[in-house]
């Protein structure tokens, strides 16, 4: 009778564990989802900044250009947090 | 009984424990996402606030100051719904004078400085002063009043419709929030006026400048989602 409560308890446990680490790597993986986003929102702001300061330096040019036309600015949205899909495609330089 | 209730209390006490670090994860996740949020938003004010202050002293051949100050509504854990105001401000310097200093044609010294509050820009007056030069000369020089305090007051009315409609099929469950958040900001300008004549190495101030800037945010979400009978 011991063993069939103790195995019981066991049962409880793993149950428990199972529930609670699914519950878990769903919580820190929406987290590093968001955390992903402020990176590609870096990397989608950072190379037009790059590419303009040239001519925001230039009185010939466009002196104080904030940034360019065509920049479009990324905003956390279900999509991406949930299924990973952006709103906004970033450009990779190679 | 005994057995039953070493059971319950090892249910409660499985319960309290989940209770506990269940929340406290919640809650170290919930700061941990509002501070990349905060970090992200400040980064690209920074840029901001560089580039308009490149701008400025550009047009106006001078040495300016730009400040930008900035209300949104960020995530808050505690209210999903609802989220929380975050207030982000950066600021910069940049001198770009081509020969003397000042716009062309004027008796401006060239020092500018404006505050941005959540869209609106004030360029500070600017007054004379009068300053020691090295030599010990006194010299007057023009140079913008100083912000010494901003103060926030703010008024928030939020409305959440939650409904619940049964079919024989599934229930129906709609959110619906609405936030209007008013947030008026005081700038309190001043400048040095005079030495005190009691301690030499203070100055008294004359405190006359205050701008008001109000600034609206609303915003309306809603959600709807069915859970089907079993």
């Amino acid at each position: 009778m011991a063993n069939t409560s103790s195995v019981k308890n066991k049962s409880q446990v793993v149950i428990e564990f199972i529930l609670m680490f699914v519950a878990l790597a769903m919580l820190i993986l929406g987290t590093t989802r968001i955390w992903v986003f402020f990176n590609a929102d870096f990397a989608n702001r950072q190379p037009p900044y790059e590419q303009t300061r040239i001519a925001a330096g230039n009185p010939e040019g466009s002196p104080g250009q904030w940034l360019p036309e065509g920049y479009s600015a990324m905003y956390l949205t279900e999509d991406w947090v949930f299924k990973g899909i952006p709103e906004v495609e970033v450009e990779r330089e190679r | 009984m005994g057995l039953r209730i070493g059971l319950n209390r090892r249910k409660s006490q499985a319960s309290a424990e989940m209770a506990i670090f269940g929340s406290l994860l919640i809650f170290a996740l919930g700061v941990l996402i509002s501070y990349g949020q905060s970090l992200n938003q400040q980064h690209s004010l920074k840029m901001e606030a560089f580039r308009k202050a490149l701008k400025k002293a550009h047009d106006t051949n001078g040495s300016v100051s730009y400040t930008i100050l900035r209300h949104r509504r960020n995530l808050d854990i505690q209210q999903p719904f609802k989220g929380g105001r975050n207030e982000v401000n950066a600021s910069a310097s940049v001198m770009w004078c081509n020969g003397v200093c000042g716009p062309e044609g004027t008796k401006d010294e060239g020092n500018y400085a404006y505050y941005e509050v959540d869209g609106k820009v004030i360029k500070l007056p600017i007054i004379k002063k009068e300053v020691e030069t090295d030599e010990g000369d006194e010299i007057d020089v023009k140079v913008p009043v100083e912000i010494y305090k901003v103060e926030s007051e703010s008024t928030e009315d939020y409305s959440l419709n939650f409904t619940k409609q049964e079919s024989p099929e599934n229930v129906t469950t709609s959110k619906q929030a609405e936030v209007k958040d008013t947030v008026i900001t005081t700038l309190y300008g001043r400048f040095n006026w005079r030495k005190n004549s009691d301690d030499p190495d203070e100055y008294e101030y004359n405190p006359a400048w205050e701008w008001k800037i109000v600034s609206q945010y609303n915003k309306n979400k809603a959600r709807v989602w069915q859970t089907p009978h079993q």
